[in-house]
Parts: structure tokens; sequence; C-alpha cells
């Protein structure tokens, strides 16, 4: 080992606080990494897991793209069992949307299908895990998670039905396993076949003995015409669709995780500079006793190594931990059962990706931080000069901020989300640049109501706070850039989601909405009637909607007859529709469209499809006995749900509420690490500060008071890097709003104040917490070895 | 007046094989408003008992009164406040905070205890160590004599019970140093202060009212009035040339 190297080493040991505390970015980074690719390596495996077991027993699979009309689809089976070298072939169904609800009419919520169980056992790709699988009509079995979840047996009785459908009741006989986010039901053919209510588009298929399933998927698509494939290619096909989702999901997290590995790199260099400050006099000597500056310089970087070497290490433990966790939290997407798998390229990116970043970041710092003349050891630097704010940064800064504003405000109602993002990355690009010179200022300006109240520890603590303009400005900036990343989110998902409740406003003309679960618009006739037969209820008002053949219109529900002005008849003029006339009354905006009375379409067309109904409590009844009373009609209907505006408005956010969650906890990841950064800054310096403090302590500043210097400095870091980032996030929302429409309309900016104040008050808190072991360390420092301490 | 009050002083650093006695059984008394020099050789625990006379460091046997209190039995928060408000510090260097002016260093006991400074008192002070123009410094913008001066116009602003200094020209040229004694001086003759100073040099300890010697943290032999020849003599008796 070379001298150099010895000396680094025991630079790093000797230093180990700092040493940790500049590896903690890149554990959190490298266990981010690492724990995305470990969970999606086992999303995939269990994805294309699940595909093979699907296909275990179907040697070929008939599907015909085309929507095939009722008669050439219902000898399709009948067709391909003809073709020499089937063994047996029966048509199957996968039905969506599927409703379900325990017997007593509880509904279960969730995104279920429901699957054919082949009557011939050797066309079976499933099996039942415990029971059986159903063997006659009106059985079922259902997944096992559900089953847990929601607390049923073998032996209860469920009500199931297709979308828009009339539900049936079937007992459960066996559970299995499950096949996606919701409950996986299956049953008989018989019975799906019933409940679809169409032929099926698919027709699985038995080899005979001596024929390979490729040649005999050619043979069924030339005699039918339709596309078949042989088991190998349909498992491959699945299984590429599966491999892709986990990538699409894979990329998605690793999104994140280059955001989170791009902050450890900010604090990671700002950590390297205040060492290496605090190092200058060692490092002068080191010179002046005769290590070339290169020779510095290598073992500086070599000290980078073995810290991002531990980081990584300690990154990839932490990160098993993560790819445990993030299952549960990715439950609500439907990934379930997924167990971590640790691959050796895994292994290799969290070793480079923490390495790499590590000595990446060091570099620069390196660099200055080495150039320090032999001489300096000699000098009393016992406070070290901040360099003065280069001239690039104070010309190009502004520069970049102004174009950036400029850009952002052009974007307005171009539609472009791309011109946004580039005046977003500008401005904060040239903030970042004045940052040196801003943060500090805009810590004095902040801070000053502080010291008000706060006295003279706190004058104090901004004094100290300031006294080195990049050093802060570098600790802040990562809590900015974190905040501003989650804050944009935030403002353009609440500002998204604020019209929803206008929506569900203007929409709703009762007091409770009863729509399908799926949000398809499509409802079981009978609960028009079950609703008529309550009598707490008031009559309801159904939607229907259907189309006219003849004529080619849209038939909808209004309050009298309207026709779009493209129908071509005036006000008082008639239209005839199944040989009925009406006259109509208005002309109403849209295409080739007619409204008629609910009665009037009722009675004029057979089959109209229900799309949803709006009701209120009868005269005189309360809300909640109406609520009850509704409950009650629409137990027999799993897909129907009944909203009050409230939670109609709740349901229309739904998938945006839950994408803010999983952005936001995945964003929170940075903004932690930019609060490890600032914990960085404080520790390194209360050591930097040891004898200031010792001498603040002899003239008498209590324990207490001087815990309280370093947490109103953390204090006001948070602060000011939070309310930075949350107006920089405005500006980008704001523009960002304007550049879209969305319904017709622009969005207005809605600051979901509560959100963001605890945003600062989480900020805040963590500041706080990150004062913690700086200040213990502080204030247990005996005052008199520190004051005689060269 | 007894001032300040040492009895059976004693002071271990570490424990076991490693254990170094700095002080071992001090019994010294300094009587109040005169100027009193700690003097002894390198080593020899002037320091360590500095730094236990003014509360910084808590002794390993014995006491400490400072006025009436007995420091030893003083929590952290009582023993902080006492130094706030009735003791003085100036050291070698050091004394003060980089990220203050000058005016605000002198002012830090009062701002820390928040009490708003006494105008007159303030100028006094200020026009006494001869810094009026140059309040609005920091202390890097200020010479090493002017630093200094700017820890006494701090030891003084509270009008404390005594005044401890360390060296307190260890790091000047003679002439600055003769003017930090001096204002040492003028404390004591004119504000009537208690000072406790301690030094190697002879000129310093000249300027003083008494001098105690320590001698392997034992106290060995004081002088009065002393004059750099009797300073001399007594030096040689306790560490004779070998
Ligand atoms: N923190 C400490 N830990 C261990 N030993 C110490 C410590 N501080 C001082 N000592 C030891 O105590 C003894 C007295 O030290 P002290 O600093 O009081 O001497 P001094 O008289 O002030 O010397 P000088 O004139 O060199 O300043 C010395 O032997 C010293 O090594
Ligand atoms: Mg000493």
């Amino acid at each position: 080992m070379s001298g150099m190297l010895r000396l680094t080493l025991r630079t790093a040991r000797a230093n180990l606080t700092r040493s940790l505390l500049s590896s903690l970015a890149v554990v959190l980074g490298v266990a981010f990494v690492a724990g995305s690719l470990m969970f999606t390596d086992g999303l995939e495996k269990a994805m294309t897991g699940h595909v093979a077991e699907q296909y275990r027993n179907i040697d070929v699979e008939v599907t015909s793209m085309t929507q095939s009309s009722d008669a050439s689809a219902n000898d399709l089976a009948a067709r391909v069992r003809k073709i020499d070298g089937v063994r047996a072939a029966e048509p199957t169904w996968t039905l969506f949307y599927t409703g379900l609800a325990t017997a007593d009419g509880r509904k279960i919520a969730g995104e279920h299908r429901s699957r054919t169980v082949p009557a011939d056992p050797a066309l079976r790709s499933v099996e039942a895990r415990e029971g059986r699988l159903p063997e006659k009509s009106g059985e079922v079995v259902l997944d096992r998670e559900t089953a847990l979840r929601e607390g049923l047996e073998i032996g209860d009785k469920l009500l199931i039905s297709n979308v828009g459908g009339d539900p049936r009741t079937y007992g459960l006989v066996g559970l299995t396993i499950a096949e996606g986010p919701g409950a996986t039901i299956f049953m008989t053919t018989a019975d799906i076949a019933a409940m679809a209510g169409y032929p099926a588009d698919t027709v699985i298929v038995d080899a005979a003995e001596g024929v390979t399933n490729e040649d005999l998927a050619a043979r069924i698509s030339a005699a039918t015409g339709v596309e078949a494939y042989g088991h190998d290619e349909l498992v491959r096909r699945a299984e590429d669709a599966a491999v892709g989702d986990a990538e699409t999901f894979r990329n998605g997290l690793l999104a994140f995780g280059v955001i989170a590995v791009c902050m450890a790199a900010f604090v990671i260099a700002n950590t390297f500079t205040i060492v290496l400050a605090q190092r200058t006099r060692e490092i002068a000597l080191l010179r002046l006793v005769g290590a070339r500056r290169g020779q510095v310089f290598r073992s500086v970087v070599a000290e980078a190594a073995v810290i991002g070497l531990g980081g990584s290490a300690l990154g990839l433990a932490v990160g098993v931990l993560l790819a445990y966790g993030l299952p549960t939290v990715m439950s609500s997407f439907g990934v379930t059962d997924v167990s971590p798998l640790i691959t050796t390229r895994t292994l290799l990116v969290a070793l480079a990706v923490g390495v790499g970043v590590t000595v990446l970041a060091a570099l620069l710092p390196a660099r200055r931080g080495t150039a320090v003349p032999p001489v300096a050891a000699l000098s009393d630097a016992a406070v070290q000069v901040a360099r003065p704010t280069g001239r690039v940064r104070r010309v190009a800064g502004p520069a970049l901020l102004a174009i950036g504003g400029v850009v952002l405000a052009g974007s307005s109602g171009t539609g472009r989300i791309e011109v946004v993002a580039l005046g977003a990355v500008l401005a904060v690009t040239g903030f970042l640049l004045l940052s040196p010179i801003a943060v500090p200022f805009l810590v004095r300006v902040l801070g000053r109501p502080l010291a008000l109240l706060g006295g003279a520890t706190v004058s104090l603590a901004l004094a100290n706070a300031v006294r080195n303009p990049r050093r802060i400005a570098a600790t802040t900036n990562a809590l900015v850039v974190g905040v501003t990343l989650i804050g944009t989110f935030t403002l353009i998902a609440k500002s998204a989601e604020a019209p929803a409740e206008r929506r569900a406003a203007e929409k709703m003309s009762a007091q409770f909405l009863i729509t399908d679960s799926a949000g398809l618009g499509i409802l079981p006739g009978n609960v028009f009637a079950a609703l008529a037969r309550e009598p707490q209820l008031a009559p309801a008002r159904p939607d229907y909607r259907t189309f006219d053949q003849a004529t080619g219109w849209e038939v909808h529900t209004g309050t009298s007859t309207a026709v779009t002005a493209d129908v071509g008849v005036p006000v008082g003029g008639t239209i005839t529709l199944r040989g009925k006339k009406y006259e109509v009354e208005s002309i109403a905006p849209g295409s080739l469209t007619v409204w008629l009375t609910p009665e009037d379409i009722t009675t004029a067309f057979p089959d109209p499809t229900l799309t949803e109904l709006q009701v209120d409590p009868a005269p005189g009844v309360s809300t909640t006995d109406a609520r009850t009373a509704l409950d009650r009609a629409l137990a027999a209907t799993p897909t129907a749900v009944a909203y009050d505006k409230e939670q109609y408005a709740k349901s229309l956010n739904a998938n945006l509420n839950q994408g803010l969650g999983a952005v936001t906890a995945l964003l929170a990841l940075a903004v932690i690490i930019a609060l490890v950064g600032v914990a960085n800054t404080l520790t390194l310096s209360v050591v930097e500060r040891t004898r200031e403090n010792s001498l603040l302590r002899a003239v008498g500043l209590t324990r207490r008071q001087l815990r309280l210097t370093l947490s109103a400095e953390a204090l006001v870091l948070a602060l000011t890097g939070t309310l930075i980032g949350i107006a920089l996030s405005s500006a980008i929302a704001l523009a960002a709003l304007r550049s879209i429409e969305m319904h017709g309309r622009s969005l207005a900016l809605v600051m979901p104040w509560d959100r963001l104040a605890v945003l600062l008050v989480v900020a805040a808190a963590a500041a706080l917490a990150a004062s913690v072991l700086p200040a213990r360390r502080a204030v247990r420092h005996p005052i008199a070895a520190n004051l005689a301490a060269e | 007046m007894t001032a300040l009050q040492a009895a059976g002083l004693s002071k271990v650093y570490g424990s076991g094989p490693s254990a170094v006695a700095a002080l071992n059984g001090v019994d010294v008394t300094f009587e109040a408003g005169r100027f009193h020099a700690i003097m002894g050789a390198s080593g020899s625990g002037k320091s360590t008992l500095l730094h236990c006379l003014a509360g910084l460091d808590r002794p390993t046997g014995g006491s400490v009164r400072i006025g009436d209190a007995d420091l030893t039995r003083l929590s952290d928060d009582k023993l902080t406040l006492l130094r706030r408000d009735h003791v003085g510090f100036v050291f070698q260097k050091f004394n003060l905070l980089p990220v203050l002016t000058a005016r605000e260093n002198i002012l830090l006991p009062l701002a820390i205890a928040g009490r708003r400074p006494d105008q007159q008192w303030f100028d006094q002070v200020v026009a006494a160590v001869g810094l009026t123009d140059r309040l609005g410094h920091r202390p890097s913008e200020l010479s090493g004599g002017q630093q200094q001066r700017v820890a006494v116009a701090r030891a003084l602003i509270t009008r404390p019970w005594v005044i401890f200094a360390d060296e307190p020209t260890g790091n000047l040229d003679s002439r600055s140093g003769q003017e930090v004694l001096g204002l040492l001086r003028d404390a004591v003759t004119m504000l009537g202060q208690t000072v406790v100073m301690v030094t190697h040099d002879l000129n310093a300890a000249a300027h003083t009212d008494r001098v105690a010697f320590l001698k392997d943290g034992r106290f060995a032999a004081s002088v009065d009035h002393p004059t750099p020849d009797a300073i001399v003599g007594v030096l040689a008796r306790l560490e004779p040339v070998r």
C-alpha cells in the first residue's frame, strides 16, 4: 500500500463521523436504486410466472380480433372442433368490471374479473388451492387474497353480475390464486356465457396426439381465417407484455432513483467542500512537508471512493429492506405476492452508482480544496474566508432566471408542456446560480421576525447561518430542488382536482347519483324499479342512452325534446323516431344527437341503456334514512354505487389522488436526502465552531441557549429552502396550468394551503430533529479543554 | 475583603495509570479590588487553576468561592449564569466571535442575558479601551492588540466581580501588550475591579499587586507589590537551573 493511500484510509477513519455523514446521502440514494431493481426484478419474475401458469394446458388459442356477428362466432368453437388434429376445443370468456357483493348486499370494491373453467379437465389451467373447482352451474371459486381480505369462506354465497347485467347468487366452492389487482372469479362455461350475454371471441384448443401445437395453430388459422397461436407463442407474447409492464414500472421507479441520486450528489459535494475547507491547514501541512498537489488530490478522491464503497454496501442492505417494504406501498396498484430478487446486475449497479456518484461529486471540491499553498499552514486561518460569488454567476444567474420567467409566462395557452418544462429548468438553474447571493439575503429577511422573537441567540444563529454564503446556498439548494419537485406535482394535481367538485355540482341535480362502480355508464335496468319500490325515496330520474339505427342519431335523456343543429330540424318542427313523431322544443350544442324525456325513450326503444340515476329523499325524509333505503334498494346490484356530491367528486379524483400519493412518497426521498444535507452542514459547522461555542459558553450562554441557536439555524435553513421551493413550484405550476386546458377550460391555480403548511411543518420538524445530534455534540464539549485547544 | 477563594483544590485529568494531577490541593485567596498574577513553570497548572476558579472546569476535589457563591455546588446552568453576570474573561487568543462586530462582541454577555446595555457605561468602557471608531468592524478586520482590547471591554461591560485573564499579552508585541496591561491596571485602580491574570511575562507580572506562584500543581509562594527582580528571585528558588 502506498504511503498516501494509507494516509487516506487513516484520515477517513479518523474522521469517521464526517465520513459516515457524507455516506448517509449515498446510502439513501443507492438503497432506493437497489431496492427498486430488486423489487421490479421480483415483480417481473412473479408476473411472467403467472403468465406461464395461465397457459399451462392450452395448446392453441384462437382469437377473433374483429367483433364478429353472432352467428359466425357462435360456431367458431364448432368449426375449430372439426379440424383434424383438434382433440377438444371450448369457448372461453374473460369478463372485466364484474360486480361482486356478499349475499347480504355488502359490495366489494375493485376491478374484478371473471374467467371460465373449461368443462374438459385437459383444457383447464386453473386449479383450486383450497376446496374444488366449480362443477355445475351456480358454483364459483375466488382468489385467496380477496377471500382473506373480505372474510369469505368456502360455502358462502356471493352476488355476482356482469356490468349492466342482473346479478345472480353463486356458492363459493374453492379458492385459487389472483391474476390482477381486484378479485379473480372462475365459473363454469355455461354460467359465464349466460353472464356475458355475447358469444366468446376466444376458443382454446387441446391438440390430439401426433400434431405439434404450431402446426395445429397454422392449420386452424388457414381453415377459419382467424388468428391462432401455439402454446409457446402464447406464453412468449404474454411474457413480453408482462416484462414490458415490469419494465415500464421499473423505469418509472428509476426516474425517481435518478432524482434521489442527483440529490445525494449535491449533498456529497457540499459535504466534501466543507470538510476540505476545514482541513485546509492539514492539507497545507502535507504540502509543506513535500506532498505534491496531485498526490493530495488523489488521496482525497481515494477517500471519496472508500466512502462511496462503504455507502453502497450499506445502501444495498437498506435497499433489501426497502424492496420488501415496497410491495406494501404498491399494493394499491394490485401488486401482491412479489418477493424481491437480488441479482448480480443489481449488486454491480448499486456499487457503480454509489462509488461513481461519490467520486464524481467529490472531484470539483477536491480540485478546489487541494489548491492550497503550503504557506497556508503557517497562517492563522481561524475563519475560512468564503470565495466571493463569481461574475459568471452574478450575470448568468439573473439572466437565466429572467429568461426562464419569460418562457414560463409565454407558455400560456400554447398547450405545450415542454415549453413549461424548459422555462422551469431555466428558472431553477438561474436561481441555483444566484443562490449564494439570494439565499443569505432571504435568510436575513425571513430570520428577522424570528430574531425579534428569539433575541440574541437567534440573531447569533442567523449570523452563523449566513457567514458562508456558498455553504448555506449549497445546503438549501438541495432542499429547494426537492421541495420544488414535490410542490409542483402537488399544486398541479390539486388544481386539476378542484374542477371535479364543480363538475360534481354541475352534474348532480339531486342529492344522490347512482352509477356503476367502473364508471362505464351501464346500469342494469332493474335498478330503476328497485328504487321505485322504496317509499323513502322520491321518484328517481333516470338517464337513458341509445342509438337509433334508422337515422344514425344518438338518443340522450333530457327534460324536453331537443336536437342538435346538424339534425336539421328547427324549433317547432317534428322529428320521427321508430315511427313516433316528436315536436322539437329547443336546439342544443353537440352533433347528431336528440334528447327525449325518459318516458319517451322507454316507450320508443325496447332496450335503452340506463347510464345513471339521480334521486332525492322523499319529502320529509332525512338524508340518513334515504341513504339507508338507497343502500337497501341497491343491495342486490353489486355493480351499482350511490354517491352524494362529496363522494362523487372524490371518486372522480380517486386515481389522481392515488397517483399524487405515490409520487409524493417517492419524491419525499429527495427531500429526506436534502434534510440529511442540512444535518451534515450543521454537524460540520459545529465541529468547525467548537472553540467559538466554548467561548460563548464561557461568557454565559447556557446549554439550552446553545441548543437553541443550532435549532434556530437549522430552522431558518429549512424554512428558507422550503419557501423558495414553494415559490418556484407555484410559478411552474401556474405556467403549466395556463398552458393546458382540461374539459374545455383552463385550470386556475389552487393553492392547497393545508398541504403546503404540512410540508413546511414537516421540513421544520425534520430540521429541528436534524439539529439534535450536532447540538448534543456542541454542548457536550468541555469548555476549558476547547478554549485551550489549538 | 476576599473576592475569590480556593480551598484544597485538586484536579486530576484522566484515570488509572495515565492520570495526571494538574492541581494538587491548592489553597489560595484573592483580595477584592486588586490585580493578581499567577505564575509558574509551563505545566505547573496555572491555566487549570484559572479554569477551575472561573467555573469553566469542575475541580476533582476542594472548593471555590466567588463572592458568596460556592462554585462546586452550582448546577451547570447556575454556573453559566454566574459566569455571564459576574465573571469576565480575556484569553490568550480566539477571544471573539468572527461573525459579530466589535460592538456586538463587547455587548455579547448582555445580549445573551437579554439585557439592555447601560449606554453611559458602554461609552466609558469603549473610550477607555480606545475603540470608539472601530466598533463596526469584525475581528478579522482588527489587529491582535485591538482584538484583545475588545476582549477587555467585553470583560468590563457587565461590571463583573472578577475578571480572569490567561496570558492576555502572550500573542501581542510589547507595545500592544503594555496597552492591554494598562487597561487591566486601570480597571483595578479606577473602577475597583478584581483581576486575576496568568502570565509568563515578568514585566506583566510587575504591573500587578500580588503574584501567586504554582509548582507542580501546588501553591508555592506569593509576593506582594512585586518587582521584576523579586519575581526572578522566587522563580529561581522554585525552579533551580540545572
Ligand atoms: N485536558 C487535559 N487532559 C490531560 N491533561 C491535561 C489537560 N489539560 C492540562 N493537562 C495537564 O495538566 C497539567 C497542567 O496543565 P496547565 O495547562 O494547567 O499548565 P500551565 O501551567 O497553564 O502551562 P503553560 O504555561 O504551558 O500554559 C499539565 O501537565 C498538562 O499536561
Ligand atoms: Mg496555560
